[in-house]
C-alpha cells in the first residue's frame, strides 16, 4: 500500500515520520505549486472551493508518482468539506485512476477512523492505533507550538534571521522524535531555543489575528503564504484556527483539555448562536476575542464561495461596527495571485499603522466616554 | 390587540407556510406576508448584503426589509436540520444571526431551532411548543395548534406531490376545512421537462423568472423536485456511494437521477445560484451519473441579481430545440 494525504499546513510532517517508521508506504508529492492548482482546477466544478481544487491536484500528483491509497477525511456537513472524498473519488476514479479512497465516514467518530487507520497501518489491536494517533495529534501539536513561538519572537528579534533558524531547527527536532519521551524533550528544547533569542527592547509590533477557514488559514499554497509573510514585515500574526486544536475540538475523544470551539462560542454568542458549518463560530469568536486582547487588525481568509464563513463575514460586518475593528476580508480562488494580495495587506497595514499613531498621539485620542 | 407576526416571503416559505401560518392563527396571531418578491426588494437586500451570498438569501433580506415596520414580532426560525441524516444549508443555520447583524433595527426574532443532529437538539414538535409558549400558556391548546398545521402541511405537500403548483397546493390546503383535493395540469400524453431545484427556486417566479410557464407555453408539462415523494428520493440516494447530507441537496440529486429514470421526462434543467456551494457538488454528481444513465440532456442554469429575460429565453429555446430534433432523429431510428 503505497499512502497519500493531500498536503494541509504541517500535517505531513506529523505524519509522515511516523508511518513510514512503521513501515507503511507514504507518497509526498511535491509541494503544491500552481502546476497542481492548475490540474485541480481543470477537473473540478467550477465552483468548487479552492481547497477542493487544491487537493484534487495533490492527489493527482500523488497518484502519478504511484500512491494507490489517499486518506481523505470525509464528514457529515452542513459544510461541503464532508463530500470531498466521494466527489473526488469520483472525478479521479473516471479519469481512469486506480487506488482506494479511505475516509473516516464522520470525523465525529473515533472508532471509524481509528479503524481506518487501523486498516492502512496493519496493526493489531485497537490501543496501538489509539497511541499512534495520539502521538501524531501531539507531534502536530509541538510544531503548532513552535510555529506560535515564532510568530511571537519574530517581529522582536534582534539579529535579523534569527528566529527563522530557530524555526527551522525546532521543526527538525520535532521530526526527528519518534517516541513520547523524545517529543517531550524536543518540545523542551524548542521552548529553550526560542527564550534564548535576543529580542530587541521596546518593541511593539503591530498586531494581526488571521482568522476563516481552516484549510486556507493552514495552507501556505492556498493563502499565498500570508502568515509567514506578514510575521517577516514585522507584524505579531494570532491564529484563530490551529491544526492540532482543530483536531481536537472535531473529535469525541479529546487528548487535550483546551477546547477552541467552546472558548470561541461563548465570545461569539451575542452575534451567533449555532455555529454555521465549518470555521464560522471560530472566526466570529476569535474575532471578538482577539479584539477584547488589542489586537490592531483581523485579516479574514476564506475561499471563494464558502457558504460557512459567508455567514460569518455578513455577521462580522456588525462585530466590526461594535467592537471598532479593522477587518480585511481576502476572497482567495485560483485566479488570486501573490501581487494581488499583498497591494491589499500593504495597503490594510498602512491604515493599522497610521490608526494607532493617531491613537497615541494625544492630540487625537478618543473622547473619554461618561 | 392581536399580535402581528411577519412572515417573509422567502427561503423556507416555500416549503414550510401551511404550518406556519396554520399554527400562528390557531394561538391568535395575525400573520403578515411580505408581498411577492419585486425588482425593488432584491436590490435593497443585495445593497446591505454581503456581495457573494446567493441570491435568495439577498431577496429574504429585501422581504424583511419591506416588512420590519408592519409588524411586532419577525419569525425567522433557524433550521439546522430536520432530518437525521442531513442538514439544511450553512446559511439557514446562521439566518437569524444573519438577518440580526444586517438589517438594524429589527422588531423582536422568533429564531429558536430545529435541530435533529448532534449538539443542541430541538425536534419539531418541540420547537413548536416553545414558539407556542409566546403566545398562549395553554399547553393543549398550543398542541391542537401545531396538530392542525400539520395536517394542512400534509395536505399541501401531497397535493404538490400529485404534481399540482404551488399556489394551487397553498390555496387548496389553507382553505378546504378537510383533505383538499386537486389535480396537476396538462394531460398525460405530454413530454415533460424536469425541473431540479430548491423550493424558493421552482417557486418564486421572480427568482426563476417564470420558468415554468415559459416552458408550459412551449407545449412540455413541467414536473419539478416537489413532485417526489420521499421515498422516491430515497430510492434514488441510496444508489450513491455517498448520501447526500444536505436535505435539499438530496432532494435536488434525488429528483434529477429520478428524472434521468423516467422515458416521459425529455430533459432536465437545474436551477441554482451563482456561487452556491452545494450545487457545486450535487451538480458534478447529477450530471456524472445522468451520463452514465442515458441521454436525457441537462441544462444547468445558474441565477444571480444580474440575470436578464433574454438571456433565459434564448438558453431555454435552444435547449427544447435541441430535445425536439433529438425526438425526431430518435423516431426516424424506429421507423
Amino acid at each position: 500500500m503505497k499512502l497519500s494525504v493531500p498536503y494541509l499546513g504541517m500535517l505531513h510532517l506529523a505524519y509522515a515520520r511516523v508511518l513510514r517508521n512503521l513501515g507503511v508506504d507514504v507518497i509526498l508529492p511535491p509541494k503544491p505549486t500552481e502546476k497542481t492548482l492548475n490540474l485541480g482546477t481543470k477537473y473540478s466544478p467550477e465552483f468548487a472551493c479552492l481547497p477542493f481544487k487544491l487537493t484534487l491536484g495533490n492527489m493527482i500528483e500523488a497518484l502519478d508518482l504511484g500512491a494507490n491509497a489517499i486518506f481523505m477525511p470525509g464528514g457529515t456537513g452542513p459544510c461541503r468539506f464532508g463530500y470531498y472524498d466521494a466527489v473526488q473519488d469520483q472525478i479521479l476514479k473516471s479519469l481512469g485512476y486506480r487506488f482506494t479512497m479511505g475516509s473516516a465516514e464522520n470525523p465525529d467518530c473515533l472508532s471509524d477512523m481509528l479503524h481506518l487507520m487501523k486498516r492502512i497501518a496493519g496493526f493489531r489491536t485497537k490501543g496501538a492505533l489509539f497511541k499512534l494517533f495520539y502521538f501524531i495529534l501531539l507531534r502536530l501539536s509541538c510544531l503548532d507550538y513552535a510555529l506560535g513561538r515564532y510568530f511571537s519572537a519574530k517581529p522582536r528579534e534582534a539579529i535579523s534571521n534569527e528566529a527563522d533558524r530557530v524555526f527551522r531547527e525546532s521543526i527538525q527536532l520535532i521530526d526527528s522524535s519518534l517516541s513520547f519521551p523524545g517529543l517531550l524533550r524536543a518540545r523542551l528544547k524548542v521552548s529553550s531555543l526560542f527564550r534564548k533569542i535576543a529580542l530587541k527592547p521596546g518593541v511593539n509590533p503591530l498586531r494581526i489575528g488571521i482568522i476563516g477557514e481552516l484549510f486556507m488559514t493552514v495552507e501556505p499554497s492556498a493563502n499565498t503564504g500570508i502568515d509567514m509573510r506578514l510575521a517577516r514585515m514585522g507584524i505579531e500574526v494570532w491564529k484563530s484556527v490551529w491544526l492540532s486544536d482543530w483536531l481536537n475540538d472535531r473529535f469525541r475523544f479529546k487528548p487535550f483539555t483546551r477546547n477552541q470551539l467552546k472558548l470561541s462560542a461563548r465570545y461569539a454568542y451575542p452575534y451567533l448562536r449555532f455555529p454555521a458549518g465549518g470555521e464560522s463560530m471560530e472566526s466570529v469568536g476569535k474575532t471578538v476575542l482577539f479584539a477584547k486582547r488589542g489586537v490592531d487588525g483581523i485579516i479574514h481568509i476564506f475561499p471563494f464561495t464558502c457558504m460557512p464563513e459567508l455567514v460569518a463575514q455578513t455577521i462580522l460586518a456588525k462585530v466590526q461596527r461594535d467592537l471598532d475593528i479593522p477587518i480585511l476580508t481576502l476572497i482567495f480562488d485560483e485566479h488570486t495571485t501573490q501581487g494581488g494580495v499583498d497591494t491589499r495587506v500593504e495597503a490594510f497595514i498602512d491604515l493599522l499603522e497610521r490608526r494607532r499613531r493617531s491613537r497615541s498621539s494625544p492630540m487625537a485620542a478618543p473622547p473619554e466616554r461618561g | 390587540m392581536d399580535l402581528k407576526v411577519g412572515i417573509p416571503r422567502g427561503l423556507l416559505y416555500y416549503r414550510y407556510f401551511p404550518l406556519w401560518q396554520t399554527f400562528l392563527q390557531e394561538l391568535g396571531c395575525e400573520v403578515v406576508l411580505s408581498t411577492p418578491t419585486t425588482k425593488e426588494m432584491v436590490n435593497r437586500g443585495a445593497s446591505v448584503a454581503v456581495s457573494d451570498l446567493c441570491l435568495p438569501v439577498k431577496a429574504y433580506f429585501g422581504h424583511i426589509m419591506s416588512l420590519r415596520d408592519q409588524v411586532d414580532l419577525l419569525f425567522v426560525p433557524r433550521y439546522v436540520s430536520v432530518e437525521e441524516d442531513a442538514y439544511m444549508c450553512p446559511k439557514f443555520l446562521g439566518l437569524p444571526d444573519m438577518v440580526a447583524s444586517t438589517i438594524e433595527p429589527l422588531p423582536p426574532l422568533i429564531d429558536y431551532l430545529i435541530n435533529y443532529k448532534g449538539w443542541k437538539k430541538m425536534t419539531e414538535p418541540q420547537f413548536y411548543e416553545k414558539v407556542g409558549t409566546l403566545f398562549s400558556r395553554d399547553s393543549g391548546k398550543v398542541k391542537r395548534a401545531y396538530q392542525k398545521g400539520l395536517e394542512k402541511q400534509k395536505d399541501f405537500r401531497r397535493l404538490q406531490q400529485k404534481a399540482v403548483s404551488f399556489e394551487e397546493a397553498l390555496a387548496l390546503s389553507l382553505s378546504s376545512p378537510g383533505r383538499a383535493k386537486g389535480q396537476g395540469k396538462g394531460n398525460a400524453g405530454q413530454p415533460k421537462i424536469g425541473l431540479v431545484g430548491r423550493p424558493y427556486y421552482l417557486n418564486d417566479p421572480f427568482l426563476n423568472k417564470g420558468l415554468s410557464g415559459k416552458i408550459e407555453a412551449k407545449g412540455y408539462r413541467v414536473v419539478t423536485t416537489e413532485s417526489l415523494t420521499e421515498l422516491e428520493v430515497d430510492r434514488q440516494i441510496s444508489k450513491l456511494s455517498k448520501r447526500v447530507y444536505w436535505s435539499f441537496g438530496k432532494e435536488m440529486v434525488g429528483s434529477a437521477l429520478h428524472f434521468a429514470g423516467d422515458p416521459e421526462v425529455k430533459g432536465i434543467i437545474n436551477l441554482a445560484s451563482f456561487g452556491c456551494g452545494q450545487d457545486s457538488f450535487n451538480w458534478e454528481i447529477v450530471s456524472h451519473h445522468v451520463k452514465m444513465m442515458g441521454k436525457t440532456p441537462v441544462l444547468p442554469l445558474i441565477f444571480d441579481e444580474h440575470w436578464s429575460d433574454g438571456g433565459l429565453l434564448t438558453r431555454l429555446e435552444a435547449f427544447l430545440d435541441l430535445i425536439t430534433r433529438r425526438e425526431r432523429q430518435n423516431r426516424k431510428e424506429k421507423g
